[in-house]
């Protein structure tokens, strides 16, 4: 019996003894987890601060470019409307178009909600564009007018705003402000360094209008539709030139309208490939505008690039593109991009060039786009040149090997159309085309044909 | 209680194990996998020896797809060289062609950064909606209002919500690549916008005051 309570009690202190063991490890490994929990945690806050560091520095950076930018833009605004030489005028213009470029790049890096400060940008953007343009004219030999001299003294007026503005904002950045904090801070639609630099642009800064054809201008953006004729159709007269064009179609289903620069009635189309293509037709004239669809993952070629050249100038014809001639064309996967310029007189009019992409699969037209044309055709009553493109030949730099030329309407910069031979040339394996004015032979463009690893470009 | 403490210890260790699992993934990011650098022009002539060896029956078309990929591959096998299907110089001298290492062709980055835009704001919309998307990044780049550069706008701050969460690192599906090249050859369903939001989940109270010219799928296009 004695020996029965002292085995019973040998088992219990055994088993007591495990549980404090036991019990022991339970806490001991608890402990070890909870440090080993922590060092992460604090491993990730120092990495989280480290990040945050950084990025703080790169918005410290741009923002103290940004003040040294607007400064420079102001001195130098003030000595052009010092100084009386247009050699240095010209310089300077270029100085300050390039200071307002770095301006722009500086505050689209700052975390800035989205559109606050969208007047500013636009203003600075212009600012660019329109000293370039003045600049550009100096270097032609133009002198700034009392039009020109009085916007550039309202432009150093709403500079002169800006720079006292940022300035003030830049002394309260050097007492612990940090840009990352405030723009984790929400309130209402914007941050608060958003409401904080928002100042910039507030109601103390006026800016004033620029009016020129240049970089930004707004004259650039306002594009009307020049080329749209013929009487406003309705939905379902809108529905029927699709049927016409689309002959092949299995649906046709109504999927709204658009009221902006174009004015259109929308479809989605699905062909007898079961491809669905979605059509935008306009209301008025009834032209199909643009066509976008994908096209089939079938990766067999069941036409040659031929077949689909000709399948692409139908389709155009069939949409009022008269004469069209292909101008550019490139192979991705199994879709062809066919570029279509419509002549006159033997003048290819690269001002509208309308787009067309062919599934080499199917044979079918699954993207169409004509905005261009419509926008930029009008009657032009082109005329011949009294030069023939062998005259000006010797124009082209030398070295360069000419493959063929042509007779072109180049659009160049801001609207400006002008005929020109074109030379497509080769040197040292590289493609080049070179615009010369028909009339007097100067060099109005030069193109480069570039190899991407996603097609060729011509740039 | 021995299976107790048992628990107890396996629990503690799970804990602890995720907790460091997930404590450290968080910073991670997707990578852009390595791609096939090789110019159309090159990608077409190592289609073209691959095809008269036998090993490549799709089309010349200076694509670097999975066809091209596996020929390259079974090219490199059958040459004892490393079957990785990157055509480097090994390759290319067994191949008998000759690569242009002044890398005359450039990449296609601005292409690449608009279609990882594309994916990460439009992926599981309509095509029409993700050639819209990518046009209203190339209009904001003409526009003064923006950046004047495809990435300038892109990662342009707080200006894109799948930019700000990070899923622009994704890796952008085919219909991304097809939608920003039909856009940057012109393709604008939009007009000329310069906005759009889904209506259902924007909480911007601003971007209810623009013009709204059309909706294509969830989004709504505005200027």
């Amino acid at each position: 019996m004695k020996e029965d309570v002292l085995s019973v009690n040998h088992s219990r202190k055994k088993r007591a003894k495990g549980a404090i063991i036991g019990l022991s490890i339970a806490v001991g490994v608890l402990g070890a987890s909870t440090i080993a929990l922590a060092c992460v945690y604090a491993h990730t806050q120092q990495m989280a601060n480290d990040y945050g560091v950084q990025l703080e520095n790169v918005y410290q950076k741009n923002l103290y470019d940004l003040v040294e930018s607007v400064n420079n833009t102001e001195i130098k605004l003030g000595k052009i409307l010092a100084s009386n030489s247009s050699e240095f005028q010209k310089k300077t213009l270029m100085e300050v178009s390039q200071n307002s470029s770095l301006a722009q790049n500086c505050i689209s890096s700052l975390p800035i909600s989205q559109n606050e400060l969208a007047d500013g940008v636009k203003f600075i953007n212009q600012m660019s564009g329109y000293t370039s343009t003045l600049a550009d004219k100096l270097a032609k030999g133009g002198e700034l007018d009392s039009t020109d001299l009085s916007t550039l003294q309202r432009l150093h007026e709403s500079v002169v705003d800006m720079k006292n503005e940022i300035n003030d904002f830049v002394r309260k950045v050097q007492k612990n402000y940090s840009i990352l904090d405030q723009s984790m801070n929400l309130d209402g639609d914007f941050n608060n360094f958003t409401i904080d630099l928002g100042k910039m642009r507030g109601e103390d800064v006026d800016y004033p209008a620029m009016i020129y054809d240049g970089p930004f201008s707004d004259a650039e953006l306002d594009m009307t539709v020049k080329g749209l004729k013929g009487a406003e159709l309705n939905k379902e007269e809108c529905r029927k030139e699709i049927e016409k064009t689309f002959k092949n179609y299995a649906d046709i289903d109504y999927a709204g309208e658009i009221n902006s620069r174009f004015e259109t009635y929308t479809f989605h189309v699905t062909n007898t490939d079961s491809q669905r293509l979605f059509v935008q037709v306009s209301k008025i004239g009834g032209h199909i505008l643009t066509v976008s669809g994908q096209g089939s993952s079938n990766s067999e070629r069941n036409i040659t690039e031929d077949d689909a050249k000709k399948i692409a100038l139908d389709f155009a014809a069939e949409n009022g593109i008269e004469k069209g001639e292909i101008v550019w064309q490139d192979v991705l996967q199994n879709n062809i991009y066919l570029n279509i310029a419509p002549t006159e007189n033997g003048i290819v009019l690269y001002p509208d060039l309308v787009k067309v992409k062919v599934d080499m699969s199917s044979g079918t037209v699954i993207g169409y786009d004509s905005t261009n044309y419509f926008l930029n055709h009008i009657p032009r009553a082109l005329k011949t040149p009294s030069k023939n493109v062998n005259d000006f030949k010797n124009k082209v730099p030398s070295g360069f090997q000419i493959l063929s030329k042509r007779l072109v309407l180049a659009p160049l910069d801001y609207g400006r159309e002008v005929v020109c031979f074109e030379y497509k040339c080769q040197k040292d394996g590289s493609t080049y085309y070179f615009y010369l004015n028909a009339d007097s032979g100067e060099q109005e463009n030069v193109l480069k044909v570039i190899d991407t690893d996603d097609g060729s470009k011509l740039m | 209680m021995k299976n107790f403490f048992v628990s107890m210890l396996c629990l503690i260790l799970l804990v602890t194990t995720a907790s460091m699992t997930i404590v450290g993934t968080s910073f991670v990011q997707d990578v852009p996998s390595v791609s096939q650098a090789l110019s159309v022009s090159e990608n077409k002539a190592v289609q073209q020896k691959l095809k008269e060896l036998g090993y490549y029956k799709g089309s010349v078309d200076g694509i670097y797809g999975k066809g091209t990929r596996s020929a390259v591959i079974s090219f490199q096998k059958a040459r004892g060289l490393v079957a990785d299907g990157i055509v480097g110089p090994k390759t290319a001298k067994a191949l008998g062609i000759s690569l242009n290492t002044q890398a005359s062709a450039q990449s296609s980055s601005d292409l690449y950064v608009l279609a990882k835009c594309v994916y990460a704001e439009a992926r599981g919309e309509p095509y029409e909606g993700q050639v819209a998307v990518a046009a209203v990044i190339l209009n904001r780049v003409k526009s003064a209002q923006f950046p004047n550069t495809i990435a300038g706008v892109v990662y342009q701050p707080w200006a894109f919500t799948a930019v700000n969460d990070g899923q622009i690192n994704l890796e952008p599906n085919q219909t991304a690549y097809n939608a920003a090249r039909d856009a940057m050859n012109g393709w604008d369903p939009t007009y000329g916008c310069l906005y759009y939001y889904n209506a259902s989940t924007a909480t911007s109270k601003w971007i209810y005051s623009r013009t709204t010219v059309v909706t294509i799928g969830n989004h709504v296009f505005a200027i």
